[in-house]
């Protein structure tokens, strides 16, 4: 299986925050779901996979070719949805098709109709007028109107209510459809993130914790609960993180570690990523 | 590079219709009272149109996002110099429509006149050298900054040139002495070109290390 993306021992240093040594990779055909909190470096690892900003060291290769060797065709095969779509405030969704007929080889301006109708974008309406959240669809329904084989998402469901968020996800879940189509997609909203990834990447300050597949993160760990007593008979290394209150400790832990007999409960990936960062401080 | 001049000519109709107008009397008033200076406040209004069409990109964040696209920074530098040739030519057909219909007023005819030819190569050197001077700033640090830089920065090189040329004889001479040259228009043109060509690979350079 080729990778969509590979990203190895990626640094770039800040004043007050280094992305440190990130080394990952996104097999095509699969959505990776890269968790972080404010802060964490997800806009920085999209930012310098776009070469938008240099980076100090490592290598980025997308789609099989370097982001630094002649990006602007590899950029023809990807989508991309950044948290601030920056475009020009007076143009409506319109003029903006107009001008995205140039910007790209593969633009189907049927397609781009038929998503802006989907979405309920009005196409004469200017940018500065529109909602956050119809900004963000009218960023998705460009993303994905040019053939991409790629989607790069910087936090793409900010700003939708539910309803919109479950359909931008499932616009998400049908483009993968297609086996050599990617989805590299950073979030809060770690249960839209659940739904949809095959891969699940955790940054914080700077530093990739974990990167796996979420049936194998989701399998291999457990919650368990109990008195602190119960949990010392728990080796400390199989513990990724704990929660203490006066009454109880609750402790996400390796599956296979679990003693006999105490009993467990399944992990959601939002708890495992909370008690892994709590450790970490 | 045609999708981001088709932008640069929808935000130009949008922000620049009042001035397009504006504009239009100017280059009346010029035309009927047989005088260019009207005209020149136009040309140097177009001069610095590509700054402030930078300014409302910036404030947009639309360079972050055209990155995103299939555009490099070195697109978002050119067409910006492209828009800065586009309008000294729309400068210099209309100056010179301008000075036509002057010259049929005044029953002047101007085709071949030196004066309206030179007057013609002073607007192209304006339109050309404004921007040439302020755009590296705007590419290095921004609109905002790059244009207060370019104010202080110009300002004390005009207070200097000023306090030399009053100050000394010698300097009003030699300078009386290159006005009445022959070789004057092509050593402007000469410079302009220069001038023009070294902003624009300095942009390239700065905006290439800029951090958006």
């Amino acid at each position: 299986m080729t990778n969509a993306i590979e990203i190895r021992e990626l640094t770039k240093c800040y004043k007050d925050f280094t992305l440190d040594r990130v080394t990952l990779s996104l097999p095509s055909g699969c959505i990776m779901g890269l968790i972080g909190e404010n802060g964490a470096g997800k806009s920085t690892t999209i930012k310098l996979l776009l070469d938008m900003i240099s980076r100090d060291s490592g290598e980025i290769i997308i789609l099989g070719k370097d982001n630094r060797e002649n990006f602007k065709l590899t950029k023809e095969d990807i989508g991309v949805v950044l948290d601030d779509i920056g475009l020009p405030e007076v143009l409506n969704p319109k003029q903006i098709g107009k001008i995205m007929r140039y910007a790209f080889k593969n633009w189907d301006g049927e397609t781009y109709k038929a998503y802006l109708k989907k979405l309920g974008v009005p196409e004469k309406k200017k940018f500065k007028e529109l909602s956050r959240g119809m900004k963000m669809k009218l960023g998705i329904a460009i993303a994905l109107s040019h053939k991409p084989k790629l989607l790069i998402l910087d936090e793409p469901t900010n700003g939708l209510d539910p309803i919109a968020r479950d359909e931008v996800v499932d616009m998400f879940y049908e483009f993968t459809r297609d086996e050599d189509h990617s989805i590299l997609i950073s979030s809060h909203i770690v249960s839209d993130l659940e739904k949809l990834c095959d891969y699940i990447a955790f940054l914080h300050k700077g530093r990739l914790m974990l990167c796996e597949e979420k049936d194998v993160l989701k399998d291999g760990y457990r919650i368990v609960g109990g008195s602190s007593e119960d949990i010392a008979k728990i080796p400390e290394k199989a513990i990724i993180g704990k929660k203490v209150t006066p009454y109880s400790v609750e402790a996400i832990v390796k599956r296979d570690s679990i003693p006999e007999g105490m009993e467990s409960s399944p992990v959601d990936i939002e708890q495992l990523f909370i008690f892994m960062v709590k450790k970490e401080g | 590079m045609k999708g981001l001049l088709l932008k640069e000519l929808y935000l130009f109709w949008h922000h620049g219709r009042l001035f397009i107008l504006l504009a239009a009397i100017m280059a009346a008033i010029s035309a009927f009272g047989g005088t260019i200076g009207p005209m020149l406040s136009v040309v140097m209004f177009f001069g610095i149109y590509p700054m402030t069409l930078q300014a409302y990109d910036e404030r947009s964040k639309w360079p972050q996002y055209a990155l995103t696209l299939t555009y490099s920074r070195s697109d978002l530098v050119n067409i910006k110099y492209i828009l800065v040739l586009i309008l000294a030519l729309v400068s210099s057909v209309i100056a010179a429509a301008v000075s036509c219909i002057s010259g049929i007023i005044y029953d002047k005819p101007m085709s071949l006149d030196p004066i309206y030819l030179s007057t013609l190569f002073v607007i192209c050197l304006l339109m050309c050298s404004v921007p040439s001077l302020m755009l590296p700033f705007v590419f290095w640090l921004g609109a905002e900054k790059g244009r207060l830089l370019y104010c202080i920065f110009g300002g004390l090189i005009g207070a200097a040139g000023g306090m030399l040329s009053s100050s000394s004889f010698v300097v009003a001479g030699i300078a009386a002495d290159v006005v009445s040259s022959p070789l004057l228009i092509p050593g402007l043109l000469a410079a302009a070109t220069a001038l023009f060509g070294a902003s624009w690979l300095l942009s390239l350079k700065l905006f290439k290390r800029r951090e958006l």
